[in-house]
């Protein structure tokens, strides 16, 4: 899997549902029937990708909704869109 | 109208079922039209392009293939057929257990029908369920509340149906399944030797209710744990622990992993997070206190202002 940074786009896999459950986030492969819970940032960041995002337009979205430096919101979604890629959750272009 | 010469028909799980093989736990019926027909045949060894393969299953998106080595093949396609292969020598309660249970859960879901692993009890015109791991507790908490004369849906699978949006429970098969030591600690006379099932070590107790064949909203889910503590415990599960609970008791759901199937039973699953509470009841690991755990129920569940239908210990079973 190559590195993801700024220009990574990133698309969700077809095979993933997800839902809230009270105020909590579960997404799940059907592929596997493996789930994950999602924090408040994690499923902002799911969310916007209903559709294809460069990491740096969700980290501009994020910065504008959340008090979050920009740096942090950098190293953050990267760190995240890293691990749902390492679980095949998201696809990387 | 009968397909098969010799059929039986039955009235369970929201299902008309036209059946060769005997199903003495399920309602009989007057010959109709069937939703389901149960056979006897030669079922194949393998799937071709199974989708999914387990240790005693394979399945596609429509058909699930079970296969165990001392009681029987069984293949169940579309939600519509059920074809049986005992093995040679088996016995015709063990095969029975087979098909209203691994059989039917395959069925349910084909039908977009959740099955949990659960029993069901009514509560006038409204229901519960318990949902548990094999070994918890669930069906001996279950003769406690037929004895307090509350009818019993079912005792093992629990069919929920979404009617306009609404989690409704199908009444199934009107047998608990005990081990013995349960059923001397309840002062029980015991069944008949017929009534014993080798394969899972329990009683087959015939539970006489008088249920009515319709559907009725589920309202609540108590979910049976062990606790690591003394006390008796009921709170309720939120958030991902609450779907955790549920999505691991839905029955049989390895036969729709990898499917759009297992889609549909997320989305239902969600549904009935959102719906209704789900209760976690603690039991301490020894003595089982039975009879506590069922007083903690009735107790959250008589605030809705429920009683019950029948006489408590009015020969509730037979």
């Amino acid at each position: 899997m190559s590195e993801v940074n700024l220009q990574s786009r990133v698309s969700k896999r077809e095979e993933i549902v997800s839902g809230q459950i009270d105020d909590e986030f579960i997404m799940m492969s059907i592929e596997t029937g493996k789930y994950h819970l999602l924090n408040v940032t994690g499923s902002r960041i799911w969310a916007l990708l209903d559709q294809p995002r460069t990491v740096s337009e969700l980290c501009a979205a994020l910065t504008g909704e959340f008090k979050i430096a920009p740096a942090a919101c950098q190293k953050e979604v990267i760190d995240f869109i890293t691990q749902l890629a390492a679980r095949d959750i998201v696809v990387i272009d | 109208m009968s397909s098969l010469s010799g059929a039986t028909y039955y009235r369970a799980y929201g299902l008309t079922i036209e059946s060769e093989l005997r199903f003495p736990e399920l309602a009989a019926i007057p010959e109709t039209t069937p939703d389901v027909t149960v056979r006897y045949g030669t079922v194949p060894e393998r799937l071709d392009k199974p989708t999914i393969t387990g240790l005693k299953f394979q399945a596609t998106v429509d058909q699930v293939l079970i296969r165990t080595y001392r009681i029987a093949k069984i293949l169940v396609s579309r939600g519509e057929t059920a074809l049986i292969q005992p093995r040679s020598g088996s016995r015709e309660g063990d095969v029975r257990s087979l098909m209203l249970g691994w059989g039917l859960g395959a069925l349910l879901h084909q039908r977009n029908i959740l099955p949990l692993h659960a029993s069901a009890i009514s509560l006038g015109d409204d229901c519960i369920a318990f949902c548990a791991p094999s070994g918890t507790g669930k069906s001996s908490i279950a003769q406690i509340f037929v004895q307090r004369g509350y009818p019993l849906l079912d005792d093992n699978v629990v069919a929920v149906d979404f009617v306009d949006g609404e989690p409704r429970v199908h009444p199934g098969s009107q047998v608990i399944k005990l081990p013995g030591e349960v059923l001397e600690k309840a002062g029980h006379s015991f069944p008949p030797p017929g009534s014993y099932l080798p394969a899972l070590g329990k009683y087959a107790m015939n539970a006489r209710q008088g249920l009515s064949n319709h559907s009725q909203p589920l309202k609540r889910i108590y979910v049976l744990t062990r606790g690591e503590t003394k006390a008796d415990i009921l709170m309720p599960m939120t958030g991902a622990r609450k779907f955790d609970c549920l999505m691991k008791n839905v029955f049989c759901l390895r036969f729709v992993r990898g499917t759009e199937r297992l889609s549909r039973q997320f989305r239902m699953v969600e549904s009935i997070t959102a719906r209704m509470p789900v209760m976690e009841v603690s039991l301490p690991d020894w003595p089982t206190p039975y009879d506590r755990a069922a007083d903690l129920i009735e107790r959250d569940f008589s605030q809705h202002g429920r009683q019950p239908e029948n006489q408590p210990g009015d020969k509730a079973f037979q």
